[in-house]
């Protein structure tokens, strides 16, 4: 579905990430790991249009996305839920989820998402007329992520959804991936907290100075000594 | 008592010229942090649509004011395609700076193509005349400025909060970063606030030919109060700028009336500084 | 087409920019780009005037008659009995050519004194004339007392000539403020004499610079000296966004006769303000200022009809020398805008003349030897465009001997309607309603 190849990108000409290759299919869990400053973010931002591509390509469905703004990623099935959640922090928690669906326009194909949504997050029903800067971290996480889903997505970006929160919220956050991969939406996840991503993905990379050096299933790299030894504190 | 009802009602029509000043340069400061210092040359363009359309085709500035809205519209698209999308992907200080030389482009330009000279309406308008009302006189000129300030408050007021673009406006202010991923052209919501603040300047210098004379500088007074408007009202608060408007109208008649006419902007200034003082951020500010 | 507008834009910017930096150059285009007087073939005079700003117009049009009157001077015109007129240049320093450089102050006094030190150093005039306010004035005689260089004006400020400056190298040939107040005050005895005007209350209604401000005291002087009652003084900011309290207190205070000192924007402010509250004064004589500016006159067209203001020059004065320069500038090509010679040109001309006749005298350009021509200079009033007894100077610098007079604006024109021995029209008491 999503094809990365030999990306270099970074902020002002400065290259952060050098050559990173990776390859999504449909319905599937694709988790990025690596320490910090290895290039994860700066990759995800190149995927979804906000830093310029030096070099390489990036295929989505078969087709270049390269250099193609955010704004239009969204018609063509690509949501992202940005580190540090980026919610418009005036508005009501329901206008925040409506934002997601700017890209349609069908007023009771709306409502039917929305519906939707708060049933699967009956909190975030309860909180619908709250602005969205007054919840906590993560509720605020569960909204931002809600939000991603409203445009529908086919390929739902998530960028450390799990940094900040205490570990009962992780867990909890952690379901209701699982439970959008089970509906059929194919996820990308960067994360801090490596185990309990690669034990959720089907597949894996580990990022590098700014290269994706490994890849395997997430329990192949699970029990690899160089990932553990590195990344998971063993 | 006559005289206070007068000076109070005249305050009112003299500050919604600033209102409307001000409500411009607050939309643009609030979505997109510029801080818009040709609101003034866009209100002296304004008036000029105003003056040609008078003299040229006869018309009232009421009938020229969609014209002169539309025009300075679509000049306001063109300036932000042209020379503000740029600067924003430039160093902050040229952000804050760009509509500065803007500014000035715009007055030279004036300069140039209109002469130098003060010039007023010179065919008859015919929205115009005074009603006696014994306790107050009304000239039906002047209600044209308030009524437009109240009529753009309101609509200004229902787009940003109950349209589709409105809200695609205000996330992007809020984040910009977010807008472009939930699908928002933030570009597209900068353009449309910038050409609809240069389109209420626009308006607001339609009105302003009833009563004032136009030359290229006339911008930057009315540019400088509606500046302390926004500081009055908070940065980005419409509201705060549409009350601030009419406040200093208020407290620059009133002043003039009952305290001295040589001292009335340390009135309105007077204002300015206990509301800030109360109030850092302004008093709507956040 | 993004690539298109810039370049449009761009290229609108170039010739914007590239136009003012014309105006500012074109008093070069008739002589050598030598370097000042010492080539002795021309003369260089520094001209400051307002060719942007608030006051572009009246700068512009003054600009122009220099250049007109700089035309005639250096060329040989013998039909014409204007001093200066007759041969070709200074004969004095062998037909030497006046030059003139002309340099825009944008009524700014700051621009007024950098500009003003830009002409004297580096541009080596030997004089400096133009269009000033009296704030203007003020602030570039500082650099002309410093550089020793001559400074001829027409504004009328007192402050500028009543000793408090001691000022060696200002001159003003052209009348001040306190005679012309004194011709208001008398105006409206003759007014009260010969025409039962009744006049007995006044009020003041005067911006707050240089200008306004110096007139108030002085029309306090002479109020109470003639015995006429002050019911309301409104000072305000020229700049004003809003007239409105000023004019609610004027109303109130219904004044016989309203003495106004304003300028083009801020008068025109006023009477739509008048209009809006249906108030007419009954009686306005202006004090100069923007009300003999021709922007205007044009602004208000008949709606100026009966309104009076001071003057030094009108276009009615009947002599040979003023039909013949009224004649002069209706044909120029320099008056491109086809304006008709008013009041605040003439003032701003004569200083020109009265320096190139000084130089004639001197025989130099040397600043010492100018001066003292410029204080003693020898003169036939038939040769003068303007009515005064004659020229001496007091030792600040001051012409004791220029006079004015009151014109009524009627039918497109001012008419001298006092004294009454140089009227053209009789006086009309009060002013008619205005056509609300």
């Amino acid at each position: 579905m999503l094809k990365v190849e030999h990306v270099k990108t970074g902020y002002d000409g400065v290259p952060v990430v050098h050559n990173a290759s990776l390859q999504v299919e449909q319905g599937s869990i694709v988790a990025l790991v690596g320490s910090n400053g290895s290039g994860k973010t700066s990759l995800l931002r190149a995927v979804t249009g906000a830093l310029p591509i030096m070099r390489g390509d990036i295929l989505y469905k078969g087709q270049s996305i390269a250099g193609v703004k955010s704004f239009k990623l969204v018609e063509m099935g690509i949501s992202m839920v940005p580190e540090g959640r980026h919610l418009f922090g005036k508005m009501s928690v329901r206008d925040n989820l409506l934002m997601g669906a700017y890209s349609v326009r069908d007023k009771g194909e709306i409502e039917k998402r929305l519906q939707s949504i708060y049933k699967l997050l009956p909190r975030v029903e309860e909180r619908q007329r709250q602005q969205a800067d007054t919840l906590s971290g993560g509720e605020q996480q569960m909204v931002a992520i809600a939000r991603g889903l409203m445009s529908k997505p086919e390929l739902l970006i998530l960028d450390e959804p799990s940094l900040g929160l205490m570990p009962k919220l992780v867990t909890e956050i952690f379901e209701f991936i699982q439970r959008i991969k089970d509906s059929g939406v194919t996820v990308i996840i960067v994360e801090q907290n490596a185990v309990a991503t690669l034990e959720m993905s089907d597949y894996a990379y580990v990022m590098q100075n700014g290269e994706t050096v490994l890849e395997g299933t997430g329990q192949a790299l699970l029990a690899d000594e160089q990932v553990k030894k590195a990344y998971l504190g063993g | 008592m006559s005289v206070f009802l007068q000076g109070l009602y005249e305050g009112i029509i003299n500050g919604s010229i600033l209102a409307l000043i001000a409500m411009g340069i607050a939309l643009v400061w609030g979505v997109m942090n510029i801080l818009s210092f040709s609101q003034g040359e866009f209100l002296m363009l304004g008036m000029f649509v105003s003056y040609y359309a008078n003299r040229l085709l006869g018309l009232d500035p009421i009938v020229a004011m969609p014209l002169s809205a539309l025009v300075l519209f679509v000049l306001g698209i063109i300036i932000y395609k042209l020379i503000i999308a740029r600067a924003l992907r430039g160093p902050i200080l040229s952000q804050r700076l760009i509509t500065f030389a803007l500014s000035m482009v715009l007055v030279y330009s004036a300069q140039l193509f209109f002469g130098a000279e003060y010039k007023t309406l010179s065919n008859p308008v015919k929205f115009s005349g005074t009603i006696d009302l014994g306790f107050l006189t009304i000239a039906k000129q002047k209600l044209v400025p308030f009524l437009l300030a109240l009529i753009v408050a309101g609509l200004l007021f229902w787009f940003l909060r109950y349209t589709r673009m409105g809200k695609a406006i205000q996330a992007t202010s809020m984040d910009r970063y977010a807008a472009g991923l939930v699908g928002i052209n933030p570009d597209r919501a900068y353009t449309i606030s910038f050409a609809l603040a240069s389109a209420v300047a626009g308006a607001a210098g339609c009105a302003l030919t009833y009563y004032y004379y136009l030359y290229p500088n006339v911008g930057a007074t009315f540019q400088l109060w509606g500046f302390i408007a926004v500081a009055m009202g908070g940065f980005g608060s419409i509201t705060g700028a549409f009350l601030s408007g009419l406040l200093m109208g208020i407290a620059d008649t009133l002043t003039g009336l009952y305290v001295n006419t040589a001292i009335k902007y340390i009135g309105v200034c007077v204002v300015f500084l206990v509301a800030v003082s109360f109030r850092p951020k302004g008093i709507f500010g956040k | 087409m993004k690539k298109f507008l810039s370049f449009f834009l761009a290229v609108t910017m170039i010739f914007t920019l590239a136009a003012c930096g014309n105006n500012t150059n074109s008093g070069n285009q008739n002589g050598s780009a030598g370097d000042g007087q010492s080539d002795g073939n021309t003369i260089r005079i520094g001209v400051l005037t307002p060719l942007t700003g608030s006051s572009a117009q009246l700068g512009n049009q003054v600009a122009a008659i220099y250049q007109m009157l700089t035309d005639v001077i250096n060329e040989e015109h013998p039909e014409l009995t204007m001093a200066m007129a007759a041969s070709a240049g200074i004969t004095s320093m062998d037909g030497a050519k006046l030059e003139l450089v002309i340099a825009d102050h944008k009524s700014d006094a700051t621009t007024a004194v950098s500009e003003a030190k830009r002409l004297i150093t580096e541009q080596n005039v030997v004089a400096i004339c133009g269009e000033f306010t009296s704030a203007i004035a003020k602030a570039v005689a500082v650099v002309t007392e410093q550089y020793e260089v001559p400074l001829i004006v027409s504004c009328s400020a007192v402050s500028l000539t009543d000793g408090t400056n001691d000022f060696q190298w200002f001159f003003r040939y052209a009348i001040t403020d306190e005679t012309y107040i004194k011709d208001t005050f008398d105006f409206m005895n003759y007014l009260n004499e010969n025409y039962d005007a009744g006049i007995k209350t006044i009020a003041m209604f005067s911006e707050d610079s240089e200008f306004g401000a110096n007139i108030v005291p002085i029309e306090e002087k002479y109020a109470a000296e003639y015995g006429y009652e002050i019911v309301e003084k409104i000072n305000y900011s020229s700049s004003a966004t809003n007239l409105t309290s000023e004019v609610l207190k004027i109303k109130e205070a219904d004044p016989d006769v309203l003495l106004m000192s304003s300028f083009v924007s801020d008068a025109l402010l006023f009477f739509n303000t008048c209009k809006e509250q249906k108030y007419t004064p009954n009686f306005i004589i202006g004090q100069r200022g923007g009300f003999i500016q021709s922007d205007y006159l044009t602004a208000m067209g008949d709606e100026n009809n009966y309104i009076c203001t001071t003057g030094s020059w009108a276009s009615d004065i009947n002599t040979d020398v003023t039909k013949e320069l009224v004649d002069l500038w209706a044909n120029s090509s320099y008056n491109t805008e086809k304006v008709d010679l008013m009041d605040s040109h003439v003032k701003d001309a004569m200083n020109l003349l009265f320096l190139a006749m000084a130089i004639e005298q001197a025989g130099t350009t040397e600043s010492t030897a100018l001066r003292e021509a410029l204080l003693n200079l020898d003169y036939d009033m038939d040769t003068l465009m303007i009515p005064w007894n004659g020229i001496s100077f007091n030792e600040y610098g001051q012409n004791t001997q220029s006079n004015g007079f009151v014109t009524q604006y009627y039918d497109g024109a001012y008419h001298t309607v006092f004294p009454a021995a140089g009227a053209s029209m009789e006086p009309v008491f009060p002013m008619p309603e205005f056509d609300y």
